[in-house]
């Protein structure tokens, strides 16, 4: 399971397709994805579209990266089609597309929408019997956003038990660290008010991960695990650097850095 | 028309197993039968149109057919993008039912006078705008519109609409209503303020003034062919709607073309661009607003004199 090196490599080799992204987001994601798809999700690249797969959501669509490199890695689609990311023609752009590309459940990029996305889909069990989980991925600055909160309330309500949120909780966004800008408070302690069994896990440990993200809920709550995690772990000069949050026309010269930090983490 | 709207949801999961419908907190007991007899598939939501609209996306990406209902207002302006990203860019098909649609609301004040609902959601690819006129009406496109799986909005009116699109030819391909007696005028119209103009139509006839009304309950499917046969003959065009003046009906009209091939014969009859500074009756607006019988008749009689008629 640990291909947290390859998948790095994958997150950059797709940023350099482009020469663009929100490459820091991915790596600071990256190793929750790899436990997902590697040994929690029942989901099976020949059959992509099984009704009984389990469902990723990855709300925070800014971290695409991490998730085209986690598909590819996982046969969903040839590695290849990393290297045309955000190009003109590409199935694969800056936030993702439901249906452009096999393995992509909902497309995102506005902040706040997957969780609703996801919540109606756990939900939708209910009628058909059938038995899935449904994993939503938000960033710890899309809590900002109100919808979280409203579909956090309707999931507690309706206790949907197959329900499972991950908070990337790397503690920075665009304009700087996620307290300056609003003071999220005690997340745990937010989420479990909200009616969640809640978790705080190492987001880059994948032993803890993998036995965090085994657990069924036993109260009949929906499930939140906070994920500790850094933004833009992998590559030192990245880490919590908040002016690499997005990068647009980068130069060969910085890829050859990224490139470079990457073998010095190895 | 509320209420058949409402029969029509119990018709459709009634007999639909994959139909569901999510309201969100829409008054006491509304729906409560149907909620007893199936609790999985008939949701009554709190306050949280993004919500209830990205849940109900999430229900449609799973095979279902979801109905969502509130307020017109709260469901076209606070989850447009929900409306859009979730449902219309992933290709989901779903119905929203907007209540109070136009200035049913007026008392209730501009928070919940739909106005611009034609205008947000007929910008939004793969969604089809219905402004029904009556219970009829709104109960047949419903049903057609679960029926083929469609993204649609419809603006619901207030109760008590009596059923006159009986009275109305149809087109072949149903998307165009018309009534005809003659050539001094035409009425292009759509939803409930079809009333007024068929009040305005008949008031015309007894004074020796005959035209012609088309109504469209399909807004953003301007069937141009057949409006162009209905109006070429005709020396004045009235298009009328309870909508501010821009993205509506009279915005597609143009935009199919209409607009060159009848040049200055088109008038134009709407809301003003502008939050309404009075409350009282949707009546009384419309009269305002000179959209009422009234004011099309006065308006349609001024047109005529200054053409030399």
């Amino acid at each position: 399971m640990d291909d947290s090196f390859q998948l790095r490599e994958l997150c950059v080799r797709t940023f350099k397709g482009g020469m663009r992204g929100h490459l820091p987001s991915a790596l600071s994601l990256v190793d929750i994805l790899n436990v997902l798809y590697s040994s929690i999700l029942n989901v099976d690249y020949k059959d992509p579209l099984s009704p009984v797969r389990d469902r990723l959501i990855l709300s925070k669509g800014h971290g695409c990266i991490a998730l085209y490199s986690v598909l590819a890695l996982k046969n969903f689609f040839p590695k290849e089609v990393l290297d045309d990311f955000c190009k003109f023609d590409s199935a694969i752009g800056g936030h993702p597309e439901r249906q452009s590309i096999p393995g992509v459940e909902a497309s995102t990029g506005s902040l706040g929408h997957g969780l609703a996305f996801g919540a109606g889909i756990a939900y939708s069990t209910r009628i058909s019997g059938l038995q899935f989980n449904v994993w939503v991925i938000i960033g710890d600055g899309e809590q900002n956003e109100g919808s979280i909160w409203e579909s956090a309330m309707a999931a507690s309500h309706h206790r949907l038990s197959n329900l499972r949120v991950v908070v990337d909780s790397n503690e920075m966004q665009a304009s700087g660290e996620t307290n300056d800008v609003w003071n999220l408070g005690d997340l745990a302690e937010k989420w479990e008010s909200f009616g969640f069994e809640t978790h705080v896990v190492n987001g880059h440990d994948l032993k803890e991960l993998s036995e965090q993200f085994s657990r069924v809920s036993t109260s009949g709550k929906p499930i939140c695990f906070i994920a500790k995690t850094v933004k833009g772990h992998g590559v030192k000069f990245l880490e919590n650097d908040a002016k690499w949050h997005h990068k647009s026309a980068v130069t060969d010269i910085e890829i050859l850095a990224l490139e470079n930090g990457l073998s010095d983490a190895k | 028309m509320r209420n058949r709207a409402l029969k029509t949801v119990e018709e459709i999961i009634s007999t639909h197993e994959n139909s569901c419908f999510i309201g969100s907190d829409l008054g006491f007991g509304t729906l409560g039968g149907l909620r007893e007899k199936y609790p999985n598939r008939v949701l009554m939501e709190g306050i949280a149109e993004q919500h209830i609209v990205g849940f109900a996306a999430g229900l449609s990406a799973s095979g279902y057919f979801p109905i969502v209902h509130t307020i017109a207002t709260f469901l076209t302006r606070r989850s447009f993008e929900q409306i859009a990203i979730d449902f219309s860019l992933q290709h989901l098909p779903g119905l929203f039912l907007g209540a109070g649609g136009g200035m049913v609301y007026a008392p209730l004040g501009p928070t919940h006078q739909a106005i611009d609902d034609f205008a947000l959601m007929s910008s939004i690819p793969n969604l089809n705008v219905y402004a029904p006129a009556d219970p009829i009406e709104i109960q047949e496109l419903m049903t057609k519109s679960v029926k083929n799986l469609e993204l649609a909005y419809f603006r619901v009116g207030r109760g008590g609409e009596p059923d006159i699109t009986t009275e109305f030819h149809s087109t072949q391909n149903g998307n165009l209503k018309y009534v005809k007696s003659g050539n001094d005028f035409v009425l292009i119209t759509t939803g409930t303020l079809l009333h007024e103009a068929l009040n305005a139509y008949k008031s015309l006839s007894s004074m020796g003034i005959n035209g012609t009304v088309i109504h469209l309950p399909k807004l953003n499917l301007v069937a141009a062919l057949d409006l162009v046969n209905l109006i070429s003959d005709s020396k004045l065009v009235l298009v009328i709607e309870e909508h501010i003046p821009i993205g509506g009906l009279y915005s597609h009209c143009i935009q199919s073309g209409l607009g060159a091939l009848v040049d200055s014969k088109f008038i134009h009859l709407s809301l003003p661009l502008s939050y309404a500074s009075n409350y009282g009756s949707q009546a009384a607006h419309r009269a305002k607003n000179q959209i009422d019988s009234e004011g099309i008749v006065n308006r349609i009689n001024v047109e005529l004199r200054n053409r030399g008629n």
